[in-house]
């Protein structure tokens, strides 16, 4: 009796593994979770719900974006990295995360880059160089002069000590043969405000500082991407000075290792779609200074792995460490 | 100026502008009640409707749910003693001790007036400081912001019992918030502190858990240990009857409600203080007008001014937190933050040019707080009988609603099992602190302010050494402070006087 029952629970068992084995042939067939790494009103936040219904179309499913902060984004990253391979979990994932916390936290329960898969890049930033306006100088050359000769050493700030914008101050840093002393704040307002205020003479910045700098509150110097910033065609790259010195921050999406080829493949289809969307590409470039960013899998696979080196290195040199 | 003032008010109510208003209230009016689901949260929710309005239509959405939750978070908090937005946890002290003496409708009464006033003091300074802004937030640098949190932190002599061994009490709840504060990674080395090798503690105690923890968990015990409803015996009849006398004591206490409405509107524009330490800040100050010692006392028993001072300082907060959001692209918060992101996703770059070009639209703004806060008070005064009328549910119908919605208000902070535990750990510590007689406001100002307080005093010393210890405004903010934690001997030298 007993063994009879326990057969049909098997039964029954294996019936339910076959429906979801057939399922997943026609993915997706139900809702897709993308996990934000940061509470909403960051980035992350916004670039995933401004995707959302472009990717929910292409993929005939609704996208719920869900927000797991926490740990500086090692809370959602561990949640994908250990959800099931199924393409239905993902995250969408900055190079803060990815290519930056492993060297800050050596001891993280998963590995960014075995883990997590990229699926596609998505949108992709200029960071700005701004000084206070009442800092004597003009132009980059200018600043890197007088920095070098400034007793006591002029104060850089950053929206958090590790932070994207720490490192690559401490990048130009080096590079340059300045010395100059880093004052972390908790978040971009803080910091634009001290910018603003003269409390700190300098800093690189996203969004933020846009608007003040059109406004003369803030004098931009240089750009650090690849290309010149629309918002600023005047102001030079880091890279006219300093030839190779590059930084363009990131976002992508990833998903958990072990994916199966197919679904990767429509997931990419559908990335691809909403990259091409006339309305979310618009959206993207309005949210403050985004840009689409479409890359092959295997250009975004390589970028992964120099930044990933590159960041380390910079962080051995920085010292810090988060055990 | 003035034209483009009716122009403003013209704008919020063109037809399609207005019913997006509407719809924006009705969110925002159940968002503000569920303890948990934050403003932030939903805002971010809201962002995709946006795409296809024009600006004024969307923040007309926007703004009206947004100006809203305050307001409806603190029914929550009087009703249930369960903080509905974790900016309205102070009303709880009074407001909530109010509802089980039996007078939930004039604690409403008295927050419903308070926060309308508040509101108009947000929007009024919305309108008038935008000009002056930039010279204002720009005196406030990292010295003067930790200053500013020292004088919260005065406020504990405030928020404690009377006497040395209420003091004592009082400063020990404070010092263990300080302690609680310092969980998580330090914001310059980046060491883990006290994080018990769990990823979860890495950024902190969020304060949700923490709140809901301390405040509602030992209400939930108290109605399941007393087996009434939240009124005790009160009749039926008197609890909804004190609404006008509420309203009446806001006027009663104006000038109260009025320094209130600008404490709250000062930490809104003052990025980088958060709205969580408002409500505080303003029912210390509360406490402040009592005259004399007995008159202290009375405050945590169910003094209507423990209301109205916070009721006034919660919605206040967003009017002011708006203005450095506007002139220079600044947030004052999440909830900024992301109003932020929907001015750059209509093409609007806050800045100049929204005191300028845009100015009709800034000043839509304003109207939109006014006009959804005057639309929220009505429609909460319509439904204050059946609001009142669940404090006279029997405890035993009530409290399986009420740990649903706190089980799940903690759980959203973070979507994590974690979030539950911290709030049972608190539940349990403020039951104790409750019976035992220890003061938990203290408790909370030391949690918020601390790390307000480390960051900015790590910063000023880095970058002025101790050079800042002599700017004017710190010194002026540290006689502040010091006045502040001297009151209550004030307070007490009244009351011998008195009887003297």
């Amino acid at each position: 009796m007993a063994l009879r029952r326990i057969r049909r629970l098997l039964a029954a068992l294996v019936s339910l593994f076959a429906l979801a084995s057939a399922n997943a042939q026609v993915y997706p067939s139900r809702p897709i979770r993308i996990v934000i790494p940061q509470p909403p009103g960051g980035a992350n936040d916004t670039v995933a719900r401004v995707f959302a219904p472009a990717l929910g179309d292409a993929l005939g499913q609704p996208i719920v974006v869900e927000n797991r902060p926490g740990a500086n984004g090692n809370v959602a990253m561990e949640a994908v990295a250990k959800a099931a391979p199924d393409g239905y979990t993902l995250l969408l994932g900055a190079d803060a995360q990815i290519v930056i916390n492993p060297h800050f936290y050596p001891n993280l329960p998963f590995d960014t880059l075995k883990d997590l898969v990229p699926v596609a890049s998505l949108v992709n930033t200029n960071m700005v160089l701004a000084v206070n306006p009442s800092l004597p100088v003009k132009n980059l050359q200018g600043f890197i002069d007088y920095a070098k000769h400034a007793n006591p050493p002029l104060a850089y700030g950053s929206i958090g000590n590790g932070s994207q914008h720490h490192l690559v101050m401490e990048m130009l840093k080096q590079r340059a043969h300045i010395d100059l002393l880093h004052v972390p704040f908790k978040g971009g307002g803080p910091a634009t405000t001290a910018l603003m205020a003269g409390e700190i003479a300098v800093a690189f910045g996203g969004n933020s500082i846009t608007g003040p700098a059109k406004a003369g509150k803030l004098r931009p110097l240089a750009v650090a991407g690849k290309h010149r910033s629309a918002s600023f065609p005047d102001v030079p790259r880091l890279a006219e000075l300093y030839p190779g010195f590059e930084v363009t921050p990131w976002l992508g999406l990833f998903a958990t290792a072990g994916l199966p080829a197919p679904v990767m493949e429509k997931l990419r289809e559908a990335t691809s779609r909403a990259l091409g969307d006339a309305q979310t590409v618009e959206r993207v470039r309005r949210v403050g200074g985004l840009e689409p960013y479409s890359s092959t899998p295997e250009e975004f696979a390589a970028l992964l792995r120099a930044e990933y080196a590159k960041y380390g290195e910079v962080v051995k040199a920085v010292g810090a460490k988060i055990d | 100026m003035l034209d483009a003032f009716i122009q403003g008010l013209l704008l919020v109510l063109q037809w399609k502008a207005f019913v997006f208003m509407l719809a924006g209230i009705f969110v925002g009016f159940w968002v503000g009640l569920l303890p948990g689901l934050g403003g932030a949260t939903t805002l971010a929710l809201m962002l995709p409707f946006i795409y296809n309005m024009q600006p004024v239509e969307a923040f007309a959405f926007l703004l009206g749910m947004h100006s809203v939750v305050a307001t409806t978070g603190d029914i929550t908090s009087i009703l249930f003693g369960v903080p509905g937005e974790a900016t309205t946890a102070a009303i709880i002290l009074d407001g909530h001790a109010m509802a089980k003496r039996g007078e939930a409708g004039r604690a409403l009464g008295a927050a419903l007036a308070s926060s309308f006033v508040g509101a108009l003091i947000g929007a009024a300074a919305l309108a008038l400081a935008i000009p002056i802004v930039r010279p204002l937030v720009l005196t406030f640098g990292s010295p003067e912001l930790f200053m500013l949190a020292i004088v919260g932190l005065a406020f504990i002599a405030s928020l404690s019992a009377q006497g040395a061994r209420g003091m004592v009490r009082g400063f020990l709840a404070g010092g263990l918030g300080l302690f609680l504060a310092m969980v998580g990674q330090d914001p310059q080395a980046g060491v883990a502190r006290y994080t018990l090798d769990t990823l979860y503690l890495w950024q902190g105690l969020d304060l949700v858990p923490v709140l809901v923890g301390l405040f509602a968990i030992p209400e939930i015990i108290d109605l399941v240990v007393r087996g009434t409803s939240i009124a005790g015996n009160a009749p039926a009849g008197r609890i909804s009857k004190g609404v006008f006398e509420g309203v009446k004591d806001v006027f009663r206490n104006w000038w109260l409600t009025v320094r209130c409405g600008l404490i709250g509107t000062f930490i809104g524009l003052t990025p980088g203080l958060g709205g969580a330490v408002a409500q505080w800040m303003a029912y210390g100050h509360a406490t402040q007008s009592a005259r004399t010692a007995e008159e202290r006392k009375g405050f945590g028993q169910g003094d209507v001014r423990g209301v109205i001072g916070p009721g006034a300082a919660c919605n206040s907060k967003e009017g002011g937190a708006l203005i450095p959001t506007i002139a220079f692209g600044v947030p004052g918060g999440a909830s900024m933050a992301i109003l932020l992101g929907g001015f750059f996703l209509l093409g609007l770059v806050p800045g100049p040019d929204m005191l300028t070009k845009h100015l009709p639209v800034t000043f839509s703004l304003v109207w939109t707080i006014v006009i959804a806060n005057i639309i929220t008070v009505v429609a909460c005064f319509l439904l204050l009988n059946r609001l009142t009328a669940l404090t006279n549910v029997q405890g035993h119908l009530l409290v399986p609603v009420v740990l649903v919605l706190v089980f799940i208000g903690s759980y959203t902070s973070n979507s994590s099992y974690a979030d539950i535990l911290v709030s049972l750990i608190f539940g349990a510590l403020g039951y104790f602190m409750v019976v035992a007689g220890w003061p938990r406001a203290p408790l909370v100002l030391g949690l918020v302010l601390g790390k307000i307080a480390e960051n900015y005093l790590y910063i000023s010393v880095a970058r002025y050494d101790f050079a800042w210890l002599g700017r004017p405004v710190v010194v002026v903010l540290l006689i502040i402070a010091v006045g502040v934690i001297l009151f209550p001997a004030v307070q007490a030298w009244r009351s011998r006087r008195a009887h003297g």
